[in-house]
């Protein structure tokens, strides 16, 4: 435990550590991100571009629902829109990615204030569903809007380059989901801190003391919309990317479930958490395989029934993950911290 | 004139199988506060499992129905005492993301233990044919949409005059009053996860009669969210009042306009009402203090 | 920390066969496939993935192919393309020869571009897709008439046989299959000169048809094409029976399925089906059911349906294909042969495969058969015939 270090210059107050020792751990967080294509390569590259393309978008989902206590289930369909829009934009406009992927940001964000301003007035589940309806909707639409989006046929993304990497190419497109992943956490990380950030919480805990307070709830609920869509966006907008074909059936209702399980698991309210939550859903097909191999049961060995108990084990073990901790991976983590900072006196 | 009717009556039909989804979803809604996302799936499982047992005693269909109604009630309380009771305390988020994996893991158990084929109920009720008018309606159709009356009607009556369905009422307005007047709240809370499975099951049967016993069945669940919202989620008369709107919104939808609007219209109508009313049609203001 | 259980996982997993072909080392040939195992779509999927079974035990029991066993990994992809990508990535990262199975078109299209990318050759038979062919691969393959014949080939039938008084309707769900059967039935009525109403659309998934039989029934429909997969078929002829409407309907391949059938038996409606491989119960498939009772287990004997049929002829086809290339297994030899084969005999379950023509297609010769769901038969009416 930091004992006596008092803050001299407000650049200090602000900063999002003054840690030096935070600020190596960090650095070396990333250099160990950078390396890892060249440590790993084919399906488990593809699946750290997942989970960096899901820290995006649970990172922004956190603005919304971790923050600012609007629970939403509009995942699915910010991130088709985001998707769609960037398809859009590099196909049809021929625009160059590092505009298509921000722009496809803006868009989402934009959109999503269809869906805000009806709900302003709801609490709750009843909001929850709402974004649920607003995000059918939106599937819909681009499901039926053929001469737009290709209908049930799908858009297909040509071979294009963001900042030189290529999206076709997996070590290419892991660096461009970890740059767009990379920026998004520190862009967050100081939102969460500046009066925005501060007004989100306060509109979370408690929007009716808020409001006396002098925080205008409209402003800061269509603020916490629009910053939270348009990083979604931004993250289907990765998605795009890097299946470089995108059809309705991508953007399915599950993801906002598995978006909403990604942020509980994670830890509610941090983003730290929401980057942990992230790695522990996508990897958990993966441990789930592990485990199942471990006993012998492969999708090899003719049992017909294996990738459903691989379903139902994924199930079971976010079941035991919220019973366990319910604050989530980042309330593991720390308890761990502070047992070991305060070892050998720790409870 | 005679379209319109027919298609109302038509959406008749299948708001009635969402009602009775959404009656269970109202029912421990207003008793826990917590939302079911496994409703539709625990329907699937009990119509799975009385299929089951119906079988081995070759059930004709009135026995299937007091089956489901008996395995629901018992796999309601099951669920409720493994998974939600030990999650009391925790925040509602938790609770129903637990619920979402209840849901995940029904889904997957079905096609391990039963196989992945559908499977139709064999009722002559299915293809006799009845007309009132210019109304045409097949005979398992109607068998659907008396059972929700009656269960709707059952539900109103059961809140309304029973001490059980009083004292669920009282919980649920405030918990800490029922407990000093000495109502057993968390037994209540059981029961209510009982209830709504065993109205689940009478779903699943009529579900099985109309459709076909699938491992999708759990889709249809997915409808009971707007029914149970339009009507407000803590009224199970409101929701039943609600499926039936949203049935036969989706069929005039279909109907008049088309282009695959049938299973959104339900959502499109609530976004609609709940910007004039947030809580729903029926559905009680909450009051905070602050 | 990630890192390092990165590249711990990634040594765990060991090096890729030693040998210059992906899939194949001195004693095994490693075939995958991307199919639904799980979730609304697994039916085809199991059913193809046991077929595809069959036709390795069947080589297997042989001595394998010039000394080499064949094995098949099978990633599930749930028919959600995002996980078919992944799943075949991790195929061919754990080296395959060739990619047997490849869900649905929406799952295929987000494949193709790994596809392209490594030169996977691919056998396309679960189900048809424009994509595979448009344009034209040196390593890509397909089984199957597409949906245009297919529908072609039974509203001709109608229009000769039934002669139907109003206009030809067409229903289908709102995915790149149902796109397809639209486009499809719309292109064959136009071809043949045909009245026709605009084409309705119904969610996937849906169970409940009586709102949209009720608007063709304002329209005076004479015919009907109906675009489902299985429930659809039920569930279109109760609504017809209900509102009385006697008209001739056609439908996809899985009409012809006993499930469809059996779903269907109330309705007291009699329907035509179309489809380029026999029906798995019919007599004509009697060698095929067999065979399954010789080499499968009987977990997966459950699992045979008329997909099963598909993925044993596509599978069957490049074990010959590879087989004809010797001890000398390279994918270029194996690409070659699969295009040489003019007449491979598929023991009656379709017309002989032949992948000569100019879309590297096999079995494109449609068969129509009328289902009477009422007393469980399956009635060829046709053999197979080509109408292209």
């Amino acid at each position: 435990m930091r004992t006596g270090h008092a803050v001299e210059t407000y650049g200090r107050l602000l900063a999002l550590t003054t840690n030096p020792i935070t600020w190596a751990w960090a650095g070396a967080l990333v250099a160990a991100l950078v390396a890892l294509p060249w440590a790993v390569s084919g399906h488990l590259l593809v699946v750290s571009t997942t989970v960096l393309i899901a820290t995006v978008g649970v990172v922004g989902l956190n603005v919304l629902t971790g923050t600012t206590g609007l629970i939403s289930l509009g995942q699915s369909g910010f991130l088709a829109i985001g998707g769609y829009a960037c398809g859009l934009l590099i196909r049809d406009l021929s625009l160059p990615t590092e505009l298509a992927v921000p722009l496809a940001g803006l868009i989402t964000g934009t959109l999503s204030l269809l869906i805000g301003v009806p709900s302003l007035r709801l609490k709750g589940l009843y909001l929850a569903i709402t974004t649920l309806a607003a995000s059918l909707i939106v599937i819909h639409i681009i499901l039926y809007a053929e001469p737009l989006t290709g209908g049930p046929f799908g858009l297909r993304i040509p071979d294009v380059s963001f900042l030189g990497l290529r999206i076709a190419d997996g070590r290419g497109m892991y660096y461009i989901a970890l740059i767009v992943a990379v920026l998004t956490v520190v862009f967050v990380n100081n939102l969460m801190r500046s009066r925005s950030g501060r007004a989100w919480i306060a509109l979370r805990d408690h929007d009716i003391a808020a409001k006396s307070m002098g925080i205008d709830l409209v402003r800061y609920k269509l603020l916490s919309f629009f910053v939270s869509s348009s990083i979604v966006g931004v993250a289907g907008a990765l998605m795009a990317l890097q299946l470089r074909f995108i059809t309705a059936d991508v953007f399915g209702l599950f993801l906002s479930i598995e978006a909403l399980a990604m942020l509980l698991v994670g830890g509610v309210g941090s983003v730290a958490g929401a980057i942990l939550g992230a790695a522990f859903i996508v990897l958990l097909p993966e441990i789930a395989r592990g485990l199942l191999a471990l006993v012998g049961w492969t999708g090899e060995t003719g049992s017909a029934h294996v990738f459903e108990i691989r379903a139902v084990v994924t199930g079971v073990l976010i079941i035991v993950m919220l019973r366990i901790e319910p604050d989530g991976l980042i309330g593991i983590w720390r308890r761990t911290k502070r047992y070991w900072l305060q070892w050998p006196l720790s409870v | 004139m005679d379209y319109f009717a027919n298609l109302v009556a038509s959406g008749l039909i299948f708001g009635s199988l969402y009602g009775l989804i959404a009656i269970g979803f109202a029912v421990i809604y207003k008793t826990t506060g917590v939302v079911n996302f496994a409703q539709g799936e625990v329907m699937m499982f009990v119509l799975y499992f009385s299929w089951m047992v119906g079988t081995f005693v070759a059930a004709p269909l009135w026995l299937l129905l007091l089956i489901a109604i008996v395995v629901g009630g018992a796999f309601g309380a099951l669920l409720e005492r493994v998974f939600i009771r030990p999650m009391i305390g925790q925040s509602q988020f938790s609770i129903i993301m637990t619920t979402v994996g209840v849901a995940i893991v029904l889904r997957g158990l079905v096609p391990i233990f039963w196989g992945v084929e559908s499977e139709p109920i064999d009722a002559p009720l299915k293809s006799q044919l009845y007309e009132f008018g210019p109304v045409m309606m097949l005979g398992d159709q109607i068998f659907a949409l008396a059972l929700f009356v009656a269960i709707s009607a059952a539900a109103w009556a059961f809140f309304r005059f029973s001490r059980v369905g009083v004292a669920m009422r009282a919980a649920a307005h405030d918990e800490t009053a029922a407990l000093l007047m000495g109502i057993n709240v968390r037994r209540l809370q059981g029961l209510s996860w009982m209830i709504a499975s065993a109205v689940s099951g009478v779903a699943g049967v009529c579900y099985a009669l109309i459709v076909a016993r699938a491992p999708d069945m759990w889709q249809i669940g997915f409808q009971a969210f707007p029914a149970a919202i339009l009507g407000g989620l803590d009224s199970p008369l409101g929701s039943a009042f609600g499926a039936v709107v949203v049935g036969i919104a989706a069929s005039l939808s279909e109907g008049y306009i088309g282009y695959g609007l049938k299973e959104i219209s339900g959502f499109v109508i609530i976004i609609a009402v709940l910007m004039v009313r947030p809580y729903g049609l029926f559905g009680e203001k909450e009051l905070e203090r602050v | 920390m990630k890192a390092l259980t990165y590249v711990a996982l990634a040594l765990c997993l060991g090096t890729p066969a030693m040998a210059q072909t992906p899939g194949v080392t001195d004693t095994e040939i490693v075939l995958g496939a991307v199919l639904p195992m799980s979730g609304p779509a697994s039916f085809p999927g199991l059913g193809a993935s046991a077929g595809s079974r069959l036709a390795i035990a069947e080589y297997n029991a042989k001595g394998g192919i010039h000394g080499r066993t064949v094995r098949m990994l099978v990633e599930d992809d749930g028919y959600v393309p995002s996980r078919a990508y992944q799943g075949l990535v991790k195929l061919a990262d754990d080296g395959i020869l060739a990619l047997v199975g490849t869900s649905g078109g929406g799952s295929l299209g987000a494949m193709l571009p790994v596809i392209d990318e490594k030169k996977i050759p691919t056998m396309v038979s679960t189900s048809v897709s424009n994509a595979a062919v448009e344009p034209v691969r040196p390593y890509v393959f397909m089984l199957g008439a597409d949906y245009e014949d297919m529908f072609f080939a039974q509203i001709k039938y109608i229009s000769e046989h039934d002669k139907p008084e109003g206009p030809y309707a067409v229903i289908a769900q709102d995915d790149d299959y149902g796109a397809h059967v639209e486009a499809g039935v719309m292109m064959a009525v136009e071809k043949l000169g045909l009245p026709s109403v605009p084409p309705v659309r119904f969610k996937r998934g849906q169970k409940d048809f009586s709102a949209e039989i009720l608007r063709l029934r304002s329209q005076g429909i004479g015919a009907l094409a109906v675009g489902g997969v299985i429930a659809e078929t039920p569930g279109v002829l109760k609504e017809l029976a209900k509102l009385r409407m006697n008209i001739p309907t056609a439908h996809a391949h899985t009409g012809a399925i006993d499930m469809t059938a059996r779903l269907s038996a109330p309705y007291n409606m009699a329907y035509y089906a179309a489809d380029y491989v026999v029906p798995i119960a019919s007599e004509a498939a009697a060698g095929f059911r067999d065979l399954a009772r010789q080499h499968l287990g009987e977990e997966e004997q459950k699992s045979l349906n008329r997909f099963s049929l598909t993925g044993y002829l596509g599978t069957k086809a490049v074990l010959a294909a590879a087989e004809a290339c010797g001890r000398e297994l390279t994918r270029d030899c194996l690409n070659d042969n699969l295009k040489k084969i003019d007449a491979l005999d598929s023991g009656g379950l379709s017309s002989p495969l032949d992948f000569t023509n100019d879309r590297n297609t096999a079995a494109r010769e449609v068969q129509i058969v009328r289902v009477n769901p009422m007393e469980n038969t399956v009635e060829p009416l046709t053999g197979f015939v080509s109408y292209r």
